[in-house]
């Protein structure tokens, strides 16, 4: 029965993955001066799976890798070391090891680069560094294994410590005083290294002498020289044994005996029958006797050898050897799916799907607009179906989105990394918080949050988080605290990035507007000058204070957002930190909006963009010092966007007092937008204009509405922009003051 | 009514490669992802073999074993534990446990298959 | 009304290709038929703001959003009339689709290699850069048309030419 590993690959990969984060973030959280036990289990239980997949599956790469990572591990979970910095440090460039390596295998490949041998060294370094006693304690006893040929088997797949059954079987002698060994050397690294190259076996140890039976696929140079690094060649012994049953011994095969000294008799059992000999035995014989079979054994005498000697009983002796003895009778490998969990599907063809659920939509709003007409009693079950149809469609339409949902802790887990590596580089203290780990969003919104995000916590701690002297002075922990929230808010989802720092200087902020020609209104509210960061160019590579440099590339991070119909936001305190809101729709593909009408011509206003409608009055629109247009509402005077002027060059169709202004909310604060009249609401399926067309400002898709025509979607932030290009009216920030003059 | 196997493991993939295997041959497969949730599933049903794994979350092997030793329907039911220590330190613990037998990790499907075969046939 | 040209480009043994011609004024053209979706009329479009006035719009075809140029307001041949007889051709242009309204479309012809000659400087309405040359045709002249050449030109504004400061 052959069966293909590779259909378990992926899950491999995911749950690697998913193992490599979680020690991230363990090792992240330990507190070297008093680890907890926990933690370190933990740690190294995440390591030790890996290492059992991998060795299962044949990632032998990242199986060595863990090997020793889990070595040292071991030892620290035992208390036998206490964890140092360096190992916590060792440990994680170990992570991004087996990442690089996990990646590589995903992509068909091999990760080959000397930072694996140089992380491995240093992991080992360390486990030998503070080690006491010469010999791990698997070298207690010699071994009372039986052993025999093993049946065939796929030897690409295994672990090097499942040596081929062929190899040859090296018998290794230190004589500890003649090797140059004290009995404070620690072997730890050597006993690793011998156990790499295959199966190593601790024979004797007493207080002169080690030894050790390797069975692996070396020659007597090869271990020589491996020894050469810890011992005098004077006192190395390497020979190779004769293929005595007790040392022709195959890796992890065999049966237990109760009695330590029966090898006689069990090598005479193993005679007669290579590989499951013990069964022919009476059942009794059986259940009393350990058994011990290439990977594994059974305990003579332990509970459930009852069930298993009867069954030895009525099952006819194999024949032959070298194979499984019940071949024959094995039913064929049926090709089924593991029967739970996950498939891996393209994001291609989740979006392909999503295409198609949308087209549905659009062909079902189409239908209810041609039959519209019709008369609802005598057409009943046209309009039953129709509405059934909608339901379905809609239903449809959620569960296809949320294949597309991930938690936002796939981008939030990089920053405890990111935040202890800035921090460290920075010689500051930063505690890292984050909150509503679980909230989900978009698959791609998730990828192209991670960028901007990453900007943000790294401008934090650089610009934000004081030096802990500083901090000190005045009078905060010396540990500064970023948090990272998530959550859904209404149809948005809000990310915010908060730091307890010193806050944005606003004398600062404002000198470098006027330095860099900024225009600015007399007396800007401090919105105005915390969004003045995120203008661009307003701080470049030139470092001059600890503000300003808060500005490189915060232009990017803020286009980033906007691309996804997200906006930012900035609140500052000077002396308690600064908050970062972005908020973004939970998807890219499906847009909440008003169908509004300019003309002939039908746009859709994002519904996250609308505040109110107003019925305006031809008072409300006011023109300041013959530069722009205001809208006054309330006792605030809004920019006035006029649709039409802005659609069509400046032309001007309709009178304010025929349309209706939507208060709509911009990067650049809120702004009044005329149009002829609002429509009604809808749930629309976002199309880019750029498959088939280029960018058009203004707008950030289209949809195709039930008629079957195409509705462009507009983008407020851009609105605001060309209405400073075509609309005559710039924001005008603290209108009211100039308004009243 | 074909055999009943429990496996314990806190791997999705090992477990996924158990039960791809084990189903394939004809074996009716539990899965349980650390040994609170092999204790569990075991309490609920009665199986034929279990599978442990050594180092999972929540309860370990070696406890899940003395657990399962522990219930009157699993007194004498084989129980094998998985482990990628063949250290005979671990092996003694599975035995003073009342572990049948071990299947050293990693091992391929047809090592598995053997082993099931020789214990419940 | 529609109906799909490529379905009879077949594939001739000679190295004759097929090439679909319209009329723009007096003038007969021909582009290659690969290049051609799908013949259709004209649709209401719905118009693109401050874009040059021979864009005429974009357009839903089945689920796609797909921009109609007007080549006789490009190339200023009188006015445009729309109406029933009006027709789109549908083009693919390196996997971009673009429809685009001519007077008429008239044929698809096969022509050898050697039966299209370079063409001269002459007063085509078409700048001579976009032409592959002058095919004759019993006692027509057909401009051979490099279409992919002209629809991704910049002076078409069918894509965004390299990145221009958009703030």
């Amino acid at each position: 029965m052959t069966i293909d590993m590779s259909q378990f690959y992926q899950v491999f990969f995911d749950e690697a993955a998913e193992h490599l984060s979680e020690m991230e973030s363990l090792l992240l959280e330990l507190d070297v001066t008093s680890a907890d036990k926990e933690m370190l289990n933990a740690i190294f239980r995440a390591a030790h799976s890996i290492k059992g997949g991998a060795g299962t599956f044949g990632f032998t790469d990242m199986a060595q890798v863990t090997h020793v990572l889990e070595t040292l591990l071991d030892r620290l979970r035992k208390q036998e070391l206490q964890p140092t910095t360096a190992m916590v440090d060792a440990f994680l460039d170990a992570g991004d090891v087996l990442k690089a390596q996990l990646v590589a295998h995903q992509e068909g490949g091999i990760y080959e680069d000397p930072r694996i041998a140089e992380v491995c060294g240093r992991l080992e370094r360390l486990s030998v560094v503070g080690a006491d006693q010469a010999i791990p304690a698997t070298a207690a006893a010699p071994s009372r294994q039986v052993t025999r040929d093993g049946t065939p088997r796929d030897g690409a797949d295994l672990a090097p410590a499942d040596a081929e059954p062929s190899c040859p079987v090296w018998l290794i002698r230190i004589h500890r005083a003649q090797a140059g060994l004290t009995p404070d050397t620690s072997l730890d690294g050597l006993v690793s290294a011998l156990g790499e190259l295959g199966r190593l076996e601790s024979q004797a140890a007493d207080a002169n002498t080690l030894c050790w039976q390797l069975t692996a696929p070396v020659s007597h140079d090869q271990i020589v020289e491996l020894l050469d690094f810890v011992c005098d060649a004077a006192g190395v012994q390497v020979e190779v044994l004769d293929h005595s049953p007790a040392a022709d011994e195959d890796p992890g095969y065999g049966f237990f005996e109760p009695l330590p000294d029966i090898s006689a008799d069990a090598a005479s059992v193993a005679d007669e029958e290579p590989g499951f000999g013990l069964f022919e035995d009476a059942p009794g014989a059986v259940q009393a006797l350990d058994q011990e079979h290439p990977g594994y054994g059974l305990f003579g005498g332990s509970p459930g050898m009852v069930q298993i000697a009867e069954l030895a009983a009525s099952t006819p002796p194999p024949s032959g050897t070298g194979s499984p003895p019940e071949e024959g009778r094995q039913p064929p490998a049926r090709r089924m799916p593991a029967g739970d969990a996950s498939i891996r599907v393209s994001v291609e063809k989740v979006d392909q799907l999503i295409n198609l659920v949308g087209e549905l939509v659009i062909s079902h709003a189409m239908l209810a607009e041609s039959v519209s007409g019709l008369d609802p009693v005598s057409h009943q079950s046209i309009f039953n179906g129709l509405s059934n149809l909608e339901r379905n469609s809609r239903d449809l339409q959620q569960a296809v989105m949320s294949i597309r949902m991930m938690p936002i802790s796939f981008v939030f887990n990089r920053f405890p990394r990111v935040v202890r590596d800035t921090a460290a580089s920075l010689q500051k203290k930063v505690n890292l918080k984050l909150v509503g780990e679980d909230t989900e969003l978009d698959k791609g919104l998730i990828e192209r949050l991670a960028d901007p995000l990453n900007h943000l916590v790294r401008n934090s701690i650089d610009h934000g988080i004081e030096p802990p002297a500083q901090r000190l002075a005045a009078g905060k922990s010396d540990t500064g605290q970023i948090v990272l929230r998530a959550s859904h808010q209404g149809g948005n989802i809000v990310v915010e990035v908060s730091d307890d720092g010193a806050g944005l200087n606003r004398d600062k902020l404002l000198a470098k507007a006027a330095e860099k020609g900024i225009p600015l209104p007399d007396h800007p509210s401090p919105k105005e000058v915390w969004q003045l960061i995120f203008a661009p160019g307003f701080s470049t590579a030139e470092k001059v204070t600890d503000i300003s440099g808060r500005g490189v590339g915060m232009d990017v991070v803020r286009r980033n957002i906007e691309q996804m119909n997200g906006r930012v936001e900035i609140d500052s305190e000077p002396g308690k930190g600064t908050r970062i809101v972005i908020r973004l729709p939970l998807t890219l593909a499906i847009l909440d909006g008003m169908s509004v009408r300019m003309g002939d011509e039908i746009f859709i206003l994002p519904l996250t963009a609308i505040r109110e409608s107003v019925q305006p009055r031809r008072e409300q629109a006011k023109t300041i010092s013959g530069k722009g247009r205001v809208f006054q509402v309330g006792g605030d005077y809004l920019p006035l966007v006029e649709l039409d002027r802005l659609f069509s060059r400046g032309r001007r169709r309709t009178a304010l007092e025929e349309g209706i202004v939507v208060i709509v909310d911009t990067n650049e604060g809120r702004a009044a937008l005329l149009v002829d009249e609002l429509m009604a609401q809808h749930q629309v399926v976002i199309k880019s204009l750029e498959t088939n067309y280029r960018k058009v400002e203004g707008v950030s898709g289209a949809t195709i509405m039930g008629d079957g025509r195409v509705a462009l979607i507009l983008d407020v932030d851009e609105l605001m922009r060309l209405n400073r290009k075509f609309g005559f009216s710039t924001a005008i920030p603290e209108a009211r003051e100039q308004a009243h003059d | 009514m074909p055999k009943t196997i429990l496996t314990v493991d806190d791997s999705a993939s090992i477990r996924q490669m158990v039960t791809f295997t084990l189903k394939g041959a004809g074996y009716a497969v539990t899965e349980a992802v650390d040994g609170q949730d092999g204790l569990d599933k075991a309490r609920a049903g009665r199986f034929d073999l279990v599978f442990t794994d050594q180092n999972m979350p929540r309860m370990d092997g070696i406890s899940l074993i003395k657990a399962l030793r522990g219930l009157p329907q699993y007194k004498t039911t084989p129980i094998l534990m998985l482990t990628t220590e063949s250290g005979d330190a671990m092996k003694a613990q599975g035995r003073a446990a009342g572990a049948t037998g071990w299947l050293v990790k990693p091992f391929d499907p047809q090592k598995l298959l053997e082993v099931v075969r020789k214990v419940i046939g | 009304m529609t109906e799909t040209p490529k379905d009879r480009a077949g594939i001739s043994g000679d190295d004759r290709r097929e090439y679909l011609t319209f009329t723009l004024g007096d003038e007969e053209y021909g582009i290659d038929i690969l290049n051609v979706q799908e013949i259709r009329g004209y649709d209401a479009v719905t118009k693109i703001a401050n874009s040059p006035d021979f864009i005429k719009g974009v357009i839903n075809m089945r689920g796609v959003i797909v921009p109609i140029i007007d080549m006789r307001l490009k190339f200023h041949l009188g006015v445009a009339e729309y109406n029933q007889f009006t027709v789109v051709i549908i083009l693919n242009i390196s996997g971009r689709v673009v429809g685009m309204v001519v007077d008429g479309v008239s044929d698809v012809i096969a022509l050898k290699s050697e039966q299209i000659r370079p063409a001269p400087e002459f007063g085509a309405i078409l700048d001579t850069a976009y032409i592959d040359g002058l095919a004759t045709l019993d006692d027509r002249m057909v401009i051979v048309v490099d279409i992919e050449k002209l629809m991704s030109s910049g002076e078409m504004g069918l894509v965004d030419q390299v990145q221009s400061g958009s703030i």
